[in-house]
């Protein structure tokens, strides 16, 4: 736990309740969590580095995942950052452009936050062990 | 208008008199407009400040009843601290947005809590109103609400008159995710289909992502029509249900065409790779949309050999869209597919030479096939066919040497 309490994640999701549930749930971990409900604020405050982890809405409008994602992975300094998409069930076009952009990890909504933090810990610690 | 007042004139009006009315006539319109305008602006000034205030409102419960909701503690207190200081709307909504996220006990806790509040009651009144709009937006939020009572609603308003209404009913109980209003939804669908096949394909897509088991029973059993068969298939390949693979297996030799398209696409989709020999069948298919979709599925999975002179085959075939999934799935089989490719830029066939240009166009070439390719396209014919993709093809190679 002492070297979770050091991780940052940047979750970008544009509904402020979902924005909320996640920040409460991850910060409760010990992340320090920085949240914006807009892409184009999230690509900004992403590219000003320092994150371990990005959690992103696949169903933003604006921009659209897409965009956000190919933005985000174009940067040099963000192109190998971890990122967890949240996407509904059921979309599997989504799920395959969002892997094919380069998202690490897809997360179904609903979601249960004691699963949630598991996925992401364990996309944490892959990374590490990769390094 | 100047007709107007030339009939005033040949009726004897003075001309004082036309001018008078004229400039009264102006002057009323002048106002009629601006105080239509102040109307307008006004509206959206208190339209704008009150979206602001309930948008507030929203933030402030979300930060009363979030951290009790995330962190699985029990939540009555907060819900009702909530509605007491940021109003009864703005707490429903934050409960019901949380709700559609959160899954587990957590869920049924916010359901249980929304029908204590009395928000169950304030959405079960209104879904009994006049109004069709009305009525369909309470369904809609109390299959967002979930729970027994609400589920009762909405399988009761499965029988309103309106197709709408029935609509939004079925669409809350797949929203709610219990299995007796699932059930209920099917049952209301398959005696009240919708007409429109955008609908029909919104509700199985739900159905799908929700409740897979219950759409592969529903195809299963046989009482569906070719058409919703294939609509129910779809959705299941679109929510990757791989449960589903024997299903479409056995769809794929329907005497129907489409549904025979549409099983193997989502076999490919599933990217099954055991259906590999039932997708060299259907390339040979009478209908020229089976094979299409049989070729691109071919491309969707790791083939053995075997599938590249089939597909090969395929690059002559006279319907365009065989022949670029045809190349476009070689593309997929890494050197052996690419060899064929390049192959097949030496056959005569103008239109396989085609296909197989636009396919590597996107292919990451090794320096030997990239010299291969070079020396090839400058052999080409030159006709207007070739022309535009090997103009293509250099443009995305100079852009890949870049």
């Amino acid at each position: 736990m002492p070297e979770e309490t050091t991780k940052r994640i940047l979750v970008v999701h544009e509904q402020d309740v979902v924005s909320q549930i996640l920040t409460s749930t991850l910060e409760a971990e010990g992340y320090l969590v920085t949240a914006v409900s807009d892409g184009l604020e999230g690509s900004r405050i992403a590219k000003q580095g320092g994150f371990d982890l990005m959690l992103v809405d696949l169903n933003m409008s604006h921009p659209n995942s897409s965009e956000f994602l190919r933005a985000v992975r174009s940067e040099k300094v963000l192109s190998r950052i971890p990122i967890a998409g949240l996407l509904l069930p059921g979309e599997a076009e989504v799920a395959s452009r969002a892997r094919q952009l380069g998202v690490d990890l897809l997360v179904e909504e609903p979601f249960e936050p004691e699963d949630l933090k598991d996925q992401l810990r364990g996309l944490l610690d892959e990374r590490a062990k990769a390094r | 208008m100047s007709r107007f007042f030339e009939s005033l004139g040949r009726f004897g009006a003075p001309e004082s008199l036309v001018f008078v009315i004229a400039a009264w006539v102006v002057v009323v319109l002048g106002v009629v407009v601006f105080v239509a305008a102040l109307g307008l602006l006004t509206h959206h000034v208190v339209t704008d400040r009150r979206r602001a205030r309930d948008r507030a409102y929203r933030r402030r419960a979300a930060a009363v009843l979030v951290p009790k909701l995330s962190s699985g503690q029990p939540v009555d207190e907060a819900a009702r601290e909530s509605a007491s200081r940021w109003g009864m709307d703005a707490t429903a909504s934050v409960l019901r947005r949380a709700r559609i996220e959160l899954k587990g006990p957590i869920s049924e806790e916010i359901s249980r809590v929304l029908e204590e509040l009395g928000e169950i009651d304030r959405l079960a009144k209104l879904s009994r109103t006049r109004k069709p709009w009305r009525r369909a937006n309470a369904l809609r939020e109390l299959g967002e609400c979930g729970g027994p009572r609400a589920r009762e609603r909405l399988i009761e308003a499965t029988q309103d008159p309106e197709p709408s209404v029935r609509r939004v009913a079925r669409e809350g109980l797949l929203i709610d995710r219990g299995p007796e209003g699932v059930k209920a939804a099917i049952q209301s669908y398959l005696l009240d289909a919708p007409t429109r096949s955008a609908w029909r394909r919104a509700f199985y897509a739900r159905l799908a992502a929700v409740a897979s088991e219950e759409l592969r029973e529903l195809l299963v059993g046989g009482r569906l029509d070719w058409k919703e068969e294939k609509l129910a298939l779809e959705a299941l390949g679109d929510a990757g249900d791989r449960e589903s693979r024997s299903i479409a297996t056995k769809f794929a030799a329907s005497p129907q065409a489409e549904l025979r398209a549409t099983a193997i696409r989502v076999l490919g989709k599933l990217q099954d790779e055991s259906s590999q020999g039932l997708m060299l069948d259907l390339l040979d298919d009478p209908e020229w949309f089976v094979r299409a979709a049989a070729a691109r599925a071919l491309g969707s999975i790791p083939c053995s050999e075997d599938c590249c002179l089939p597909l090969e085959e395929k690059l002559t075939d006279p319907e365009w869209w065989v022949r670029a999934n045809a190349a476009k799935a070689l593309s997929r089989q890494g050197d052996t597919g690419v060899e064929v490719l390049l192959r097949s830029l030496d056959k005569d066939d103008r239109y396989a030479r085609h296909a197989a240009l636009t396919a590597l166009a996107y292919v990451d070439l090794s320096a030997e096939q990239q010299a291969h390719l070079d020396r090839r396209l400058d052999d080409l014919p030159s006709d207007g066919l070739d022309e535009t993709a090997v103009s293509f093809l250099r443009s995305n190679l100079a852009l890949e040497r870049a």
